[in-house]
């Protein structure tokens, strides 16, 4: 009786840790932050879009291929949901994100769009006019990267990484 | 074997059958009446069980403690009365003759341990604890009075072997995590299974908690007598007989939930109060009984957008045509507002959901219409007709798209009971069931399902008993291939000592698709759902050993040890990143053992229940643990009890779940944030007079310790709350 009075105190004691937390709030965070800027003509709901910072940039075979890359590896880091099905993207003109990152070289920021279950990038982070080149940016540990500026242009969406240059829409 | 040949053979099986009813009838019965009493306090004792040994009848006490069996055959007999918190009595010698009254008053004495002493979910009749040959938990009405359950997966979360990942119930890991579709327990009220036509998911807000007498879990597989559905276990909600004296019954209860642990998760300056009331009346006018209840419940909800508001209407009725003839009928009606809070936002704000979810509700309607007759045509031949009619409607305005789907089920079943000789007692029956559904996500569907079931329980000696039993089942779902199943079983129960019992049992078990499952077309929070027409049900054989011991005048201890191997399992799983559909997965097994023990110290002042279920989940395809369950379940009840204070303490420890599928990250941020469940939940209760009228107070404070934890990723389960419960009857 003893012992098992003592096992439920132990018991009871770990039940006041209060089990999940917050994130503590003086963690040292790095990143990027920037605004995605929507242009053209723009689908007015349905849509979710993300923004996706990838370490290698290669010719993707689909667009699975990318979120198997997110799911399995830390290759792509993905951002969550910035725009949702209700959110009606014809009334906004552009959304101000900040993006928690690893230290790390990212050679392709990109912005994805859901409807569904189909994908495609719709906004690249480049300077290049045509988008095809994408641009890199170095997080480095405690540092956000400011100004990660994304056109997202539905009359001249990007061409997808894993499809031929301009075919993208 | 043809067609027509089957037919004669029933004929000649049904012509037997009233054959030996013919002869039975030809003799003349006794009868036995008396009233059941405490030793202790001289008070009638409402709810004991009276029986007579060997056969098939026997009967509940009423309201003042008084019962009346009918139709017993002239010979020398052991009567059994017994009812929890009471030690069995068992009155040997009892002699009854032709058309002679016999009155037989009964004096129980309080029992130490609180042990339900029959059951009658395993057989489908009245057992005692030791003729089961399976696993059967118990809630009782005293523990349910002490909790302040407002549905019943409240009450279940401390039974041992059980976890609810929300409200869907898991027995001994067999389910998962499927937002309810789909469950592999077979929840009955009063033998009437009660599942949604639709999803074929348990709704435990459509059972009213006021008027439970008990609850009974069995565990593991149980589809050669129950079907479909009861592949994990069943779980049977028996509802209290309707008193003979005109009653009224008041429950009123509120309370609120505390501030969240972490200021960052507050999110509104309000109070978020729980509140609701139950009023029920009943009254008996000559051979008829009635109960009208209304009840409405409300909760603000600990998370944003999380409130919910039901109401609720209920009738139970019985006529009693003969003594040993009755019908009941329940009518049941709930309508819910509720909003729907599916996943947080994040970590950082765990009470707030995505702002796409803000404003979602999903509004419901659910009636029930079912009816039981029951007809004791003699000691040795009793039969039930029983059946349901469930409609469901919801509609939800989840995502701005608005869902609606409508169901219709309808099950009936024909049981009998026969005892051959004093050795076999023959339980059969035929049960069917159609289901309609019209809906938004599942299209226009048709369910059917046809079974026949037989049982045999053999009583080869006094303390050895065998039972066999196989259940067939037809079941067409739409366009669905339609499926026969056989659903053999064995179970064996031995009476080793007065104080030791054993049990094996081994058995096959089913369970057809859900409509829900096989055909559900949708998309919410970025997933979409799609339908298998290809979809085919889930198999499995179980088996248990396991051992009952009353150590002590103050100990009893039970203990078993399990295995479940599947075939076809039916998991939700995502098929590409952000699809999800139903399929036939894998291939699983399920091993664990359950150790429980009913303690009670200090001449049963104080009373310490302890279970512990240790469970290997594996995915036998992937070689991995299977998603959505946990290792171990660990649960402790303390009550104290002094003069008329009850003050209880329960616990549950339930270890981290070990996998999920690791897609949910893509849509739920910090989906893989869990921890092991460390609960203490405490209440006080007493009795007191107010003018001449007796009162029950109680106070609840759940979550005592303010602990943080998910049963579901992205969805931090309650956090302490108060609740203040009045009641009272007269």
């Amino acid at each position: 009786m003893k012992n098992l009075l003592i096992v439920l105190l132990l018991f009871t004691i770990i039940s006041c840790d209060h089990g999940l937390a917050p994130p503590p709030k003086e963690k040292i965070e790095q990143g990027i932050s920037g605004t995605i800027y929507y242009r053209g003509a723009l689908p007015d709901s349905l849509l979710t879009h993300r923004l996706i910072a990838s370490k290698v940039f290669r010719k993707f075979s689909s667009m699975d291929e990318i979120i198997s890359l997110v799911l399995w590896t830390d290759s792509i880091q993905i951002h969550p949901a910035i725009t949702y099905p209700s959110l009606a993207l014809t009334k906004i003109d552009s959304i101000h994100f900040k993006f928690v990152l690893p230290p790390e070289l990212y050679k392709y920021i990109a912005v994805v769009q859901q409807h569904g279950s189909k994908w495609k990038i719709v906004g690249v982070y480049s300077s290049d006019s045509m988008r095809v080149t994408p641009d890199t940016v170095i997080v480095e540990t405690g540092k956000f990267v400011e100004n990660v500026n994304i056109y997202v242009d539905y009359d001249n969406l990007p061409p997808q990484p894993f499809s031929i240059a301009g075919s993208g829409r | 074997m043809s067609f027509g040949k089957i037919r004669n053979k029933f004929k000649i099986l049904i012509s037997l059958l009233i054959f030996a009813v013919s002869l039975s009838f030809a003799q003349q019965y006794g009868v036995l009446k008396g009233t059941v009493t405490s030793k202790e306090t001289n008070q009638p004792l409402p709810s004991a069980n009276v029986m007579i040994k060997g056969t098939l009848i026997g009967t509940i006490t009423d309201f003042n403690g008084k019962y009346s069996i009918q139709k017993i055959r002239p010979g020398k007999y052991i009567l059994v009365v017994s009812m929890i918190g009471f030690r069995k009595e068992e009155l040997t010698d009892v002699v009854f003759e032709t058309g002679v009254e016999k009155i037989l008053n009964i004096s129980m004495e309080p029992a130490a341990i609180q042990v339900s002493q029959v059951v009658i979910t395993a057989g489908k009749r009245e057992q005692s604890f030791a003729e089961v040959p399976a696993s059967v938990s118990v809630i009782d009405p005293q523990t349910l009075q002490r909790r302040n359950a407002v549905t019943i997966d409240d009450a279940l979360r401390q039974v041992s072997g059980v976890s609810l990942i929300e409200s869907q119930v898991s027995i001994r890991g067999s389910s998962g995590y499927s937002k309810g579709v789909g469950s592999r327990t077979l929840m009955l009220v009063d033998g009437i299974p009660l599942l949604t036509g639709d999803t074929g998911e348990l709704v435990f807000e459509s059972v009213p908690t006021f008027n439970v007498d008990r609850i009974e879990i069995l565990k593991g597989a149980a589809s050669a007598l129950y079907g479909s559905g009861a592949m994990g276990g069943v779980v049977n909600v028996l509802t209290k007989e309707i008193p003979d004296l005109p009653q009224t019954y008041l429950r009123l209860y509120g309370g609120f939930y505390d501030k969240p642990y972490y200021p960052e998760w507050k999110w509104s300056s309000k109070t978020q109060f729980i509140n609701g009331f139950y009023v029920s009346h009943s009254q008996k006018f000559s051979d008829f009984k009635t109960l009208l209840a209304i009840s409405r419940t409300e909760d603000d909800g600990y998370r944003q957008n999380s409130r919910w508001q039901r109401w609720n209407l209920y009738s139970q009725n019985q006529y009693q045509f003969t003594p040993s003839k009755k019908l009941h009928l329940s009518l049941n009606y709930l309508e819910q507002r509720r909003n729907n809070f599916l996943y947080w936002k994040n970590l950082d704000s765990a009470l707030i959901p995505r702002a796409d979810q803000l404003g979602d509700r999903v509004i419901s309607k659910r009636f029930s219409a079912s009816s039981l007759f029951t007809n004791i045509v003699t000691d040795r031949f009793t039969y039930s007709i029983k059946g349901i009619w469930y409609h469901t409607d919801w509609r939800n305005d989840v995502e701005v798209l608005g869902d609606r789907s409508i169901s219709n089920f309808m099950d009936a079943e024909v049981q009998f009971n026969y005892q051959m000789f004093t050795e076999h007692i023959f339980t059969l029956g035929v049960h069917g069931n159609y289901n309609r559904v019209r809906s938004d996500i599942f299209g226009r569907r048709t369910g059917l399902n046809t079974a026949f079931y037989l049982q045999d329980e053999y009583k080869m000696y006094d303390d050895l008993r065998f039972s066999f039993g196989t259940r067939f089942d037809y079941s067409k779902l739409d366009s669905l291939k339609s499926q026969f199943q056989i659903n053999p079983k064995l179970g064996v129960a031995y009476s080793y000592d007065p104080l030791t019992s054993l049990r094996f049992s081994v058995g096959r078990a089913f369970r057809s698709p859900s409509i829900g499952e096989a055909f559900t077309s949708t998309t919410a929070s970025n997933i979409m759902v799609i339908p298998n027409p290809n979809l085919k049900p889930e198999k499995s054989w179980s088996f248990e050993a396991g051992v009952n011991r009353i150590v002590s005048e103050n100990i009893n201890v039970d203990a078993s040890i399990f295995q479940t191997e599947y075939d076809n399992l039916i998991e939700a799983k995502f098929v590409s990143p952000f699809t999800g559909q139903f399929i036939n997965v894998t291939r699983a097994r399920i091993q664990g053992l359950e150790v429980s023990a009913k303690t009670s110290f200090f001449e049963n002042y104080f009373q310490l229940n302890l279970a512990y279920t240790y469970l290997k989940p594996m995915d036998r395809v992937e070689n991995d643990i299977l998603r959505f369950r946990s290792k171990h379940l660990f649960y402790v009840n303390t009550v104290l009890s002094y003069s008329d204070i009850d003050l209880g303490i329960d616990f549950r420890y339930i270890s981290r779940i070990e996998r999920i599928d690791k897609e949910f990250a893509l849509y739920i941020a910090d989906a893989e944030q869990r921890v092991p469940t460390y609960v203490v939940d405490a209440h006080i209760s007493s009795i007191f007079t107010f003018g001449d009228v007796p009162f029950r107070a109680s106070f609840h404070i759940n979550n005592l310790l303010q602990y943080n934890y998910v049963e579901l990723i992205g969805n931090i389960a309650p956090i302490r709350n108060f609740t203040l419960r009045i009641e009272t009857s007269i």
